[in-house]
């Protein structure tokens, strides 16, 4: 799973192979999946918005120029999950307070009710909640990882254990109540 | 612990990430229904099978006798295009290059459909001699060629003076492929002259020959109704094996391009094996140039070996969950105890803090890095260094072979 084969699966699917589909989608949609609901905060909105990405991302192939196929699904991602919490604010408008499941919440309840994800989503940077995605979720290398961010290896090893370090500081935490 | 929390995530991420469908979903959206397609509609299969078992009508004598007409035609039909594609010109498969360049000394390279080298053949003593040594197989045919031009060039081979001139010839049973040999060759020894500021000639006798209104002939085929062609490479060498022997050209359509060439070439087998025993013997008689080439392999082998240690502490780092065990701690530890690392007493607090996964690491896996770099960049430099001055001893070595032995 490496950044020369989804390249090289891209253009497998550009010159018309639609076989590839199936390597980028499986290659991606993890990864894809966690930045959408890192924004939307809500699973059906998160599934839709996922399926939003990969039809224009798909549609627009022909101007994608070849390089970092992850790091431009992900922008879409963001731009496209963005656009739809914002949506989602002003069609329904709703005390997050008492209506945090439904439609999403910034105020998130502990990890105990809502999931170590959901904490990582609250806690972490959103390169840091990536790089934990892609590694612990995604099963991306730390080598990989460091190609696909454009980072040194230390670097993401770094972040890595030490989003980790955070979470089980939670996870202890909640333990110990 | 760290593989606990690894292992909540993966386990919470399994509930929540969407199912097969929402793949299908897209697929669907993007590529149109084509999962769905081959699934026809249980009533329209139903309906279909009724008909075909039981709606047929018996077929009348003369519609039988139209089939028959029809189905006769159609076999005439195959068979007639099967015959014409077998005989017409139909493109020819790439296969192997060969390639003679000509300095005399007169060399054969031989590549494969990639145009990477699988076999270098020297045509004369001279080309032995120059050869001797020199690993081409696995370069490209260009940059074999390159080495090739170079190391005449250096012996003293190549007039390197506007008078001077070198040709060589592509050949290809595929004349496409041939051209673009021959065109790729033609351009990289241009390059190769006018870095060099040499002043030689280069010739593509594939070029010439098209230019003088040369073309392919057409007599490789026995049955080939004049449609199949021999490429120009082809067509040069048939010619000038004729020449040479007094055969018709066509006698030699079917010899092999190397073969044509050691005919050529006037090339003799026990002549050749004599020149190469002889550099065999006078290169293990020289223990000064056995000394550097193997002091040179060494360099080369360690050279190797720093850089597979190093890809495999990085490994170590890049797998570990903040945690390394003994046998790991000492590859880290052996790594970074390279003499050339010249850490000294910062080794201790270096290794304190890769094993402690310190907060503060960053900076010192950066710093690592760099000095890695140096080492790696200084063991370059010696391979460098002793491989230039090697390649300064065997040319004198070579040049003292040349005079010793063919004066002889």
């Amino acid at each position: 799973m490496t950044k020369e084969s989804l390249e090289q699966a891209v253009t497998r699917l550009k010159s018309g192979d639609k076989g590839a589909f199936d390597y980028i989608y499986d290659s991606t949609y993890k990864v894809v999946f966690f930045v959408v609901h890192s924004v939307v905060r809500q699973r059906e909105t998160a599934e839709d918005v996922v399926q939003d990405v990969y039809i224009t991302a798909f549609r627009n192939m022909d101007k994608f120029d070849g390089g970092n196929t992850l790091a431009w699904l992900t922008t879409i991602a963001k731009r496209l999950a963005l656009n739809a919490y914002k949506r989602n604010k002003r069609e329904k408008p709703t005390d997050f307070q008492t209506d945090g499941e439904k439609y999403g919440s910034t105020e998130l309840p502990s990890a105990e009710s809502m999931g170590l994800i959901a904490e990582a989503e609250k806690i972490l940077s959103s390169e840091d909640f990536e790089i934990v995605v892609m590694c612990a979720i995604a099963g991306y290398r730390r080598r990989e990882v460091a190609k696909l961010m454009d980072m040194p290896v230390s670097t993401v090893t770094h972040r890595y254990t030490t989003a980790l370090k955070k979470l089980k500081r939670i996870v202890d935490g909640v333990d110990d109540e | 612990m760290m593989n606990k929390i690894e292992r909540r995530l993966k386990r919470e991420a399994r509930t929540m990430l969407p199912d097969a469908t929402l793949k299908e979903r897209i697929r669907s959206e993007c590529f149109g229904d084509r999962v769905f397609e081959e699934v026809a509609e249980p009533a329209l299969v139903a309906e279909t099978a009724g008909t075909t078992k039981t709606g047929r009508a018996p077929l009348s004598r003369n519609k039988r006798f139209a089939i028959v007409v029809a189905l006769a035609l159609i076999v005439c039909f195959v068979i007639g295009m099967s015959c014409y594609f077998a005989l017409a010109k139909v493109p020819v498969a790439v296969s192997d290059t060969f390639v003679s360049i000509n300095i005399n000394p007169s060399f054969g390279i031989t590549a494969d459909a990639n145009d990477r080298v699988t076999s270098v053949t020297a045509l004369n003593e001279d080309a032995a001699v120059v050869l001797y040594g020199m690993n081409l197989v696995g370069l490209s045919v260009s940059d074999a060629a390159d080495r090739i031009v170079t190391e005449s060039a250096e012996l003293g081979y190549l007039d390197t003076t506007s008078t001077g001139s070198m040709s060589f010839l592509a050949v290809n049973e595929n004349g496409k492929k041939e051209t673009a040999v021959a065109n790729k060759l033609n351009l990289s020894l241009t390059a190769l002259m006018a870095k060099n500021n040499w002043q030689t000639t280069v010739n593509s006798e594939n070029a010439d020959y098209a230019n003088n209104g040369g073309s392919s002939s057409s007599y490789r085929f026995k049955f080939d109704f004049g449609r199949n062609s021999l490429s120009v490479g082809y067509t040069l060498l048939t010619q000038r094996a004729g020449e040479k022997t007094g055969q018709s050209a066509s006698y030699f359509s079917r010899f092999s391009a190397e073969s044509m060439l050691k005919l050529i070439s006037d090339y003799n087998e026990e002549s050749m094996a004599k020149v190469e025993s002889a550099l065999e013997q006078s290169w293990q008689n020289n223990s000064q140039l056995q000394d550097s080439y193997d002091k040179l392999q060494q360099l080369r082998e360690e050279h190797e070996r720093f850089i597979a240690d190093i890809e495999a502490v990085l490994e170590i780092l890049d797998d570990s969950d903040g945690y390394l065990t003994e046998e790991e701690r000492q590859k880290v530890r052996d790594l970074l105890s390279h003499p050339n690392l010249n850490l000294d007493g910062a080794l201790d607090k270096l290794l304190e803090m890769i094993f402690s996964f310190a907060e503060d690491i960053e900076d010192a896996y950066d710093n690592i890095a760099d000095l890695l770099e140096d080492i790696l960049d200084k063991i370059e430099d010696s391979i460098y260094a002793l491989g230039s001055d090697l390649k300064e001893e065997i040319d004198n070595w070579k040049k003292d072979f040349l005079e010793d032995v063919f004066d002889d």
